[in-house]
Formats: C-alpha cells, structure tokens, sequence
C-alpha cells in the first residue's frame, strides 16, 4: 500500500492543480487580449457586441420617430416582437425611456389602443431576405388595424389603431 | 474613472457595515472603550454593509419614498457618521489591526492577503473593461435599477400579463424576484447617473472579501501558512467561479458566499454558543432570500441540517428516515391524493404537487447523468475541484467528526440530493442539458464545499503529520 507522507500528499495535489490551471491560464491570457481588442475604449459602454451596435441604432431611430407623432404620451406603449429573443429583449432594453415590453407570441387582442395616446408594435426581422419586415410579419400574423409609422428590411414601427 | 467612483462605492458598503458593528458591539454587548478592527472584521462589514442597504432601500421602497441624489448623499454619508460620531463621544477607541493573532501571523497574514489581491485584480483587469454582459443583469436586475432611475423608486414593475391589462406600471421580465442585486446597482445611479461598468469593482471586492474571510477561518482551524496560500490559489483558479466575478450582473455568486457566511456562523455557534454567533448567523441566513428565490430552499436546507445533525438522536433520526421511506412509498403505491379546501385544491401525486394552485411542481424523470457528469468532470468549469468528492465523502461518513462538522456534511449531502432531485424529476432537467443553469445552482454550494474540503484536509494531513512524527520517535 502506497503512505506518502503528509507534506509529499499536499505537494502531490498542488503540482496536479498548478498543471490542470496551467492551459486555462493561457486561455484566460489569450481572452484578456482578445477583449482589450474587442473593447478598445478602456472603459465599460452600453453596447456588447456587434450585433448590439446595430440594434442601439434602430432604436435610437424607433425613440425618435415615436417621440415626434402626434398622439404620443408618456403612457404610449411600445410592444416590441422579434423572432430572435435576444434582439427583442436588446430592444427592450434600449428603448427602456419608452414604456416597452417585449411579446413572445403576437396576440392582436392584447393590442388595444385609444386615440387620448397612440400605442406601437415595433417589429424587428433581420434575416436577410429581400422582402420588407412588414411584409413578412403580415404573411403570418394577423393584424387588422394600423397606421405604418415607418418601415425598412429590418424593422418595422405601426401605430395600433 | 468608474473604477475610483465603484471603490467609493465598496468604500462606503465597508464603512456602514463597520459602524453598524461597532455601534452593535457598543450598545448591546457593552464593550470597553477601546474597539479593534481586524482585515476578518472588515471583510464581515462589507457584507453586512450590503445587507444593511438592500434592507434600508426595500424599507424606503415600501414607504414609497422617492429617492433624489441629495437625499442619497445625505443617508449615505450620514449612516456610519452618526455610529462614528456617537463612539467619538464616548471617547470610544478604533484599533485597526492586521489579523486578532498579529503577534505571530502577522507578515504571513499580509503575504496571503496580497497574494489574494493580485489574483483577484488579474480578474478584475478583464472585468474593468466589459459592459453588462450577463443576461440575468441586462434583462433583469440592471433593467429594474433602469426603470427605478427613470420612472421613480416607487413605479410598479410588472410581468407582461399584468402590464397589458393595466394603466400603471413598467413592464419587468423578473417582477417576482427579490430586489437584493437591484438595489446595489440603484444606490450609486442615484448619485452619479447610470454609469455602465461602475458596479463591477463591487462583485470582485465581494469575493475579495469572502476569500479573507475563508482564510481567516482556516487560519483559526490551524491551518499551515503553506495550504492556507493553495486553498486561495485554488478558490480564486476556478474557471466557472472566475467568469462570474467578471461577468458582472449575475446574483449566484452572492448567494453562495451569503450561504458560506450563514453556515459558517452557525457552525461557529455549534462550537461556541455565544449571543454574538447566533446573531450573525441570525443575519446572514435571513438574508440568502433576498438575493434570489433559491435563497428560501437553501435557508430551509440549512435549518434542517441544524435540527437533523445536532437536535436529533440516532432513534429520532431513524424515525424521520423511516417516515420519509414510507410517506414516498404510499405516495408512489397509491397514487397520491387531492381534496378541495374553500381556498382551492390540494392535489398530491406522483405527477404532480399542486396547493392551491399557488405552489405548483410537475414531476417526470429525465436522465440526465451525462449532463450532470460532463458538467461536474469534464467541461473545465470546475478544474479538478469535483474529483476531491469521493475523499469528502468518505472522509464524512467514517471519520468521527465533530458536531459542527456533522453539521457540514449533513448540509452538503442534503444539497446534493436536493440537486439531483431537482434535475432528474422536475422541468429543470431543461436546463441541465443546458449546462449553464446546471452549473450556477452548483456554484451556489461551491463556497462552501470549498471549506468543508479545506478542513477536512486539513484534519487529515494534521493527523496524518502527527503520526508520522509520532512513528519517526
């Protein structure tokens, strides 16, 4: 029967440890690098990733087109559905000066809308087919009465009347 | 800049817990006038001091009382400067000191504590750069903290059902989750702005502490200056753990060290049964449900290790084991129960448990071992941490241990089981083919698994040692 001895045990687990650390260091090294690349600024911003940028811009652009309507109110209510969950809840999240949420499933009753302030479905759909947003989200989903606010490939902002 | 502004933040979080402390030690135990501070004491005020605020915080939340960054500033600052004030008053004395057994630890004491510090600040260098990258901060918790700032501290969060059949309201994708991690990213948004990366220091200086602490306890059991520096090196080179201190955002870190902290203090009041344990212990354990909704699973667990390991004896424990046997037996043979009560149905059976349609849970078996083995053995996260589990085992079950130490084991077996259960009988199975959510529960338990490995261990080699020079003579 193998004794080590008590001091030969403790150097025994600490080299297993040190040498199982030694190819996540590395890696820990190499991601500190790659980081520093990805985020060059020295500082924390609001946006994670590339696909963040973009949609920081659209909704910059949603924000300031639903600010300049007519029947907007504090109260205004932004429904925001994608069919990619983390572009919703990135919407959701910088449009958070809005009263948003995100669906995930389109239920048209849930829609309401008075004319005292205007309510907004803000549909986003990046996936590269050459037909608009609208178009595609009206193929599959029921939706009776709207004003388009704005509309491009990508996303889509209506009015629920 | 947010680095200064975040370990202002720390600062303070410090300094309310300390004078907290002091002022406890003053008015209820009645202590002489000379007060010493130790790196022990101060990692405890951090964490009381982050209690002290969620608590103060919900209290103002609940009162509806709308915070303005003067009325902040005015109660950050005014908090500890009363407590100091009122010591200073009392010709009170505020010894700062290295470690309680400086006479003979003192320059081993600093080697460990910055070799911790260059471990931790190698984190926080990655850390310092990144924006909110985890999901449960951005979507949850920083959201709630967003939408306090903007529509005030008092505006009702709600789930999407609600929010679309009222007026009143923000829509939140967490309303039911307590407010703990919330609140810490408020506070300081009150005062500076929404300053994206500014809270980070907070969660590194969170395990900055928890380490001091681990290290001092081992220190106290008699540990070697030798392991005492490896089981830092090993707690601070664990991947899984290392990648929730610098994505910052996430609360399962902090209910594990908040768990570490409640079971060690009732293991301290098992050895020493003092007014002064049982208050800590009292503290940190009330506040494990305000990080997160497992915080109640894991207080229960806790209490019943306490009643099991050190209330009951062997015949009783036999008793409840037998119940146990049988009530599942009856469970499964007769295919349960369910009867109507004027609040709603009560429905028990081996599909589901379901009381009054308020606590409801399925069950369905799903085999997720390889999940469980790949996540514990094989994909890195843990390094060779899981494989130390057959030693704690064994070393638990056959070995003649103290109370407190029963009381450990008995706590770490009921986790286990509880794991399992979850993953192989209920809907969370889901989310151990997933992996991640596998290894955050696991990560709640890790603290202090690590600290029932480093005394045990230690124990050994100790026992192990002594024999050895016994035999040479």
């Amino acid at each position: 029967v193998i004794k080590p001895q008590a001091r030969w045990l403790m150097t025994m687990i600490s080299m297993v440890w040190l040498l199982a650390f030694v190819p996540y260091g590395f890696n820990y090294y190499k991601q500190y690098m790659w980081l520093n690349d990805i985020y060059p600024e020295g500082k924390a911003s609001s946006i994670i990733n590339m696909v963040d940028d973009v949609l920081s811009d659209v909704s910059q652009q949603v924000y300031t087109l639903i600010v300049s309507e007519e029947f907007f109110a504090k109260n205004s209510r932004v429904y925001i559905y994608s069919p990619d969950r983390f572009s919703k809840l990135r919407l959701n999240y910088h449009l958070k000066n809005l009263n948003s949420a995100v669906l995930s499933y389109m239920n048209s009753e849930d829609l309401a809308s008075s004319r005292t302030q205007s309510n907004y479905l803000l549909i986003y759909d990046n996936d590269n087919e050459n037909t608009s947003c609208q178009e595609k989200f009206l193929k599959t989903h029921q939706l009776d009465k709207f004003r388009t606010v704005y509309s491009t490939e990508d996303y889509c902002l209506m009015e629920i009347l | 800049m947010n680095t200064v502004f975040g370990f202002i933040y720390v600062v303070y979080l410090v300094l309310t817990g300390l004078s907290f402390r002091l002022f406890w030690d003053f008015m209820v135990n009645n202590k002489s006038m000379k007060l010493s501070v130790n790196m022990m004491q101060l990692a405890h005020s951090f964490f009381i001091g982050i209690v002290l605020t969620i608590i103060i915080l919900n209290i103002l939340q609940l009162l509806k009382v709308n915070l303005s960054d003067t009325w902040v500033l005015i109660y950050m600052a005014l908090l500890p400067m009363v407590i100091i004030l009122l010591l200073k008053l009392n010709k009170t004395v505020v010894v700062f000191t290295v470690s309680e057994k400086t006479s003979y630890f003192g320059l081993k004491n600093l080697l460990i504590l910055v070799f911790a510090l260059c471990l931790l600040l190698f984190i926080y260098l990655q850390s310092s750069k990144l924006p909110l990258l985890a999901w449960d901060a951005w979507t949850g918790w920083a959201a709630k903290a967003q939408l306090w700032l903007i529509y005030g501290f008092d505006v009702p969060l709600l789930r999407l059902s609600q929010w679309v059949n009222t007026d009143s309201g923000m829509f939140n994708l967490i309303p039911h989750y307590p407010d703990g991690i919330s609140l810490l990213f408020y506070l300081p948004a009150v005062v500076l702005g929404w300053q994206e990366g500014l809270i980070n220091i907070v969660w590194v200086s969170g395990f900055f502490f928890f380490v001091v602490i681990l290290y001092h306890k081992l220190i106290e059991q008699g540990a070697s200056f030798k392991f005492v520096l490896f089981l830092v090196f090993l707690i601070c080179s664990i991947p899984f753990v290392n990648v929730h201190i610098v994505f910052v955002g996430y609360a399962d870190i902090w209910l594990a060290i908040f768990i570490f902290l409640a079971i060690t203090a009732l293991y301290d009041y098992c050895e020493f049964k003092t007014a002064h344990n049982f208050y800590r212990f009292a503290f940190y354990a009330s506040s494990l449900p305000m990080f997160k909704l497992e915080g109640w699973s894991w207080l229960m667990l806790i209490l019943f290790s306490y009643v099991f390991a050190l209330k009951m004896n062997l015949r009783q424990r036999m008793i409840l084991g037998f119940g146990l046997v049988l009530t599942i037996f009856i469970w499964l043979m007769l295919g349960g129960f369910s009867f109507l009560t004027p609040y709603g149905e009560i429905i028990i059976s081996p599909e589901q448990i379901d009381i009054f349609s308020k606590f409801s849970i399925n069950f369905n078996f799903s085999n997720v071992s390889s999940n469980i083995l790949h996540a514990l053995f094989l994909s890195g996260n843990w390094s060779l941490l899981w494989f130390t589990l057959p030693f704690v085992l064994c070393y638990g079950f056959f070995s003649k241990s103290c109370k407190q130490n029963q009381l450990l084991t008995t706590f770490l077996l009921s986790s286990m089981v509880g794991i399992l259960l979850l993953f192989y009988f209920t809907y969370a199975s889901e989310f151990a083919k997933d992996t991640t959510s596998l290894n955050r529960i696991i990560l709640q338990l890790v603290p202090t698994y690590v600290y029932y490995l480093a005394i045990s261990a230690n124990t050994y080699l100790s026992k192990k040692s002594l024999d050895e020079q016994s035999q040479n003579k």
